[in-house]
């Protein structure tokens, strides 16, 4: 072979993806219950966790109701985007969701502390 | 997220995370900017039209505009409860009245007879039924066809995800200092990315306020539980807002103490700054109201508040008396907002003794100041101050509330904030396209080497002809409809609309039956010609031509003209770039022997 | 008004901010510059949008001020931005002659 065959063969092998992933064409059935999980934890845990937080919020500073229920909102959508993030930027999926499910359990022992009725 | 699960650092998590959270909602994402963003001038697109209106052309002085109202209302409701008269301004051509019956609250958002007349003659014009940009602005967050609740939520999560988005894209954008400049032209994936890139950071913190406030905007429903956890509802939150503003007592937490509350305040209103601005967007008829802080006008769909105007009216005996002449009044206002202009009048109970007349400013004081401008009251027989602008105050959360979401809605901004916003939902509409469009480009490669394009490769191409050139057609169609069904025709706005999704969903369907290539070349230019014949359309359908609106200087009818000639040329620049550019990049490094094949794949 | 005159301070302030840049310097003078005057070019850029947000907080009020800064330095980047890829020859022309406009814009308005 001559130099310049040998060179785009070594291109070709270089940058191509390794055999064993291209030849499974469909993505193995784990992977995407994994995503899905995140996906469910971000979304739903997420937002129970952000709503949960924003009760909190709101009913620890009874002084200022106006005020607190605003600011809990706020927080609550910011904290939600950032659970989101967060879940998915965890390489552990366990280390995902008990991210989100303890806060998620103290924060329900704060509010029932705060003495809210559910 | 790796298949074979290996470990990898947060930017390759999240420029995984950024290309899945926006793709599976990018084409909504992207009709939501873009209505949004045409939605800043909902108002002019209304008056562009209603062809009727253009005749109207405001005379200088602000004085003689309300003189004349004033004429035409005494002659056809002397004895109304209340007068409301919008002012012309940059953003209407016309003066709008709005009339009160005698039992109706005064002060209330809703209702009263709407009528709309010539700044100059006085005269009374009936414009063609239209929802004009209303529409687009409806469809930007209830989309249209189904319930409120779900199309809000489907939009609320669409958002969520935008957020993520943004945010996920922020932290993958290895250089964002270094690359802030960059731009690569000519270099197939590189510079799409390059664009994708350029137009999210340049408008980074517009991008970020809008998608926050957009969130707030659905908070009522997407995140109710902090204020349902400490009031009841949500008119007790607002009116304990209200009272915070004013410096008043909250009212008392109780049912129906929507009710109580307002009549307390019908009361004080002659010594305090008013607070329920006049919505002057002629298409926020409806709905509206759901996402205003103004808590008055909730109370007020369930009963127009008889009770309030019959109290009044039990204290004092109805005479008649001479409204007293305006012109000082308005020359006071407008020396004391140097900055500002009048914006509405209204008159409560004219012609009889105990008459007010207020005038509102134009513009709010600034975006902390959500629904308030500055009010003068008068009495309206003797013509003496009665009230002054008083000082409201603003918590911080309250402000930060008001600062996003006043910016998000444009509302009582002037006009070279509105068009800074206009050009950054242009911007933010355009990264959402890149951004689809990267995502077929750099894949390109790959379905070139396989030989045939994957179904998913397929759907996100023909799915992105339909968004990013097929919406502008269709809503192009729209006001093609407009001015071609004709002005008399019952129920010719759901025809407009209707117009508007069939066009929709037809480039749609060219854009699966065609090839990839000849569908947006082809598209793009029925995009152009369609545009490049606004003016002409409007000139031709009863509106007021484009050298006729410029040299009387009606620059909403106008610059409508003018920005369509401007998306024309656009259309036509991408299409001439389009046609140069010699299909997908072939990626240097493959020297492919099958270039055949890849050709073949390329022309199809 | 004020619109031009942030808008001319912003988009001079972003020149300065690129000259900062090694592969924004060739484009612009067509050479690179020295480290000390990269490093002027970076404070001097700095201090001209500072001074464009001060002049807006001044000329309206705080919060509008500050939303106009923000929209008027997304025009600016975008205008820099376009002109280094497209007209890096003519960069001064380019940038000079939108100034000029800017100028000519404001003085219309003022003299209104």
């Amino acid at each position: 072979m001559s130099s310049s065959e040998l060179t785009q063969q070594s291109s070709v092998q270089v940058q191509q993806v390794p055999r064993s992933k291209r030849a499974s064409k469909t993505t193995p059935i784990s992977y995407r219950i994994q995503i899905f999980i995140r996906f469910v934890v971000a979304l739903f845990g997420g937002y129970a966790l952000s709503a949960l937080l924003a009760v909190v919020i709101s009913l620890s500073f009874k002084n200022t109701p106006t005020s607190a229920v605003m600011t809990a909102t706020m927080l609550a959508f910011i904290c939600h985007v950032c659970v989101f993030i967060w879940v998915f930027l965890q390489h552990s999926l366990i280390k995902s969701i008990m991210g989100v499910m303890i806060p998620l359990l103290i924060l329900t022992v704060i509010y029932f502390g705060l003495g809210g009725t559910s | 997220m790796r298949v074979d699960g290996k470990a990898e650092g947060p930017r390759q998590s999240m420029s995984w995370l950024h290309t899945w959270s926006s793709l599976i909602l990018g084409w909504l994402l992207y009709a939501i900017f873009l209505t949004g963003t045409l939605s800043f001038f909902q108002s002019e697109m209304t008056v562009w039209m209603k062809p009727e209106l253009h005749q109207s052309l405001p005379p200088q002085s602000q004085v003689q505009q309300v003189q004349t109202a004033l004429n035409f209302l005494q002659h056809k409701a002397p004895d109304a409860g209340a007068w409301n008269i919008n002012l012309p301004s940059s953003r209407q051509t016309t003066t709008e009245l709005n009339v009160r019956g005698a039992n109706e609250d005064p002060r209330a958002r809703r209702g009263g007879e709407r009528i709309t007349i010539d700044s100059s003659t006085g005269e009374e014009i009936k414009a063609r039924e239209t929802r004009g940009g209303g529409f687009l602005y409806r469809f930007h967050f209830e989309l249209y066809g189904m319930p409120r609740i779900w199309a809000r939520w489907i939009v609320g999560i669409a958002t969520l995800m935008m957020f993520v988005a943004i945010i996920s894209g922020v932290i993958t954008h290895k250089k964002i200092f270094k690359d802030f400049f960059t731009f690569r032209a000519g270099k197939g994936q590189r510079s799409w990315l390059d664009a994708h890139n350029a137009t999210a950071v340049l408008a980074l913190p517009f991008h970020i306020m809008i998608t926050f406030s957009g969130l707030l905007l659905l908070m009522y429903m997407l995140m109710p539980w902090g204020i349902s956890s400490v009031y009841p509802d949500r008119i007790q939150f607002l009116q304990a807002q209200r009272a915070e503003m004013l410096g008043e007592k909250p009212p008392p937490h109780q049912e129906g103490g929507g009710r109580e509350g307002r009549g307390e305040q019908s009361q004080n209103q002659g010594n305090r700054n008013m607070v329920a601005g006049q919505d002057r967007s002629q298409s926020m008829s409806r709905g509206e109201g759901s996402v205003s802080q103004s808590g008055q006008q909730r109370g007020e769909r369930r009963n127009g508040s008889p009770r309030d105007g019959a109290r009044e009216r039990r204290d004092l005996p109805i005479q008649t008396a001479a409204l007293t002449d305006i012109r000082p009044l308005m020359l006071y206002a407008q020396k004391q907002w140097p900055d500002n202009t009048v914006g509405t009048i209204s008159i409560i109970r004219p012609n009889t003794t105990n008459s007010e007349i207020e005038i509102k400013a134009l513009y709010a004081e600034s975006v902390l100041h959500r629904n308030v401008v500055p009010t003068l009251i008068f009495n309206g027989v003797t013509g003496e101050l009665v009230s002054d602008a008083k000082p409201v105050y603003i918590s911080v959360p309250t402000g930060i509330y008001n600062a996003v979401t006043v910016l998000h809605e444009g509302r009582g901004l002037d006009l070279g904030l509105r068009w800074l916003l206009f050009i950054s939902g242009v911007v933010g509409t355009l990264m959402v396209a890149t951004g689809l469009i990267l995502w077929c480009v750099k894949r390109a490669p790959q379905q070139e080497k396989q030989g045939f394009k994957s179904f998913g490769f397929r759907l996100v191409e023909n799915l992105n002809i339909a968004a990013i050139i097929g919406l502008p057609i269709a809503i192009a169609s729209y006001f093609y409809a407009n001015r071609l069904i004709p002005a008399q025709l019952e129920n010719r706005s759901d025809l407009e609309i209707k117009t508007f999704f069939w066009i929709w969903l037809f480039t749609l369907i060219y854009a699966a039956l065609r090839p990839v290539r000849q569908a947006w070349l082809e598209l793009l230019t029925l995009a152009a010609l369609m545009y490049l014949c606004i003016p002409v359309l409007n000139a031709l359908t009863d509106g007021r031509a484009l050298w006729s609106s410029i040299y009387h200087e009606q620059w909403m009818v106008a610059s409508f003209d003018l920005v369509c000639l401007f998306l024309a040329i656009l259309f036509i620049f991408s299409f001439f770039k389009l046609k140069k550019h010699k299909g997908t990049v072939k990626v240097k490094k493959h020297i492919q022997p099958k270039r055949a094949l890849a050709e073949a794949v390329e022309e199809a | 008004m004020i619109f031009f005159i942030l808008y001319i301070l912003c988009l001079w302030g972003f020149v300065a901010l690129a000259s900062y840049l090694d592969k924004h310097q060739s484009q612009i003078y067509q050479k690179v510059l020295s480290r000390q005057k990269a490093k002027c070019a970076l404070v001097v850029g700095y201090i001209l949008i500072t001074i464009a947000l001060i002049i807006a907080i001044k000329m309206l009020k705080a919060s509008i001020g500050m939303s106009y800064w923000f929209g008027i330095l997304t025009l600016a980047a975008l205008t820099v931005g376009w002109t280094l890829s497209y007209q890096s020859q003519r960069f001064f022309k380019v940038i000079g002659g939108l100034s000029v406009f800017s100028l000519i814009g404001l003085l219309l308005v003022a003299l209104r």
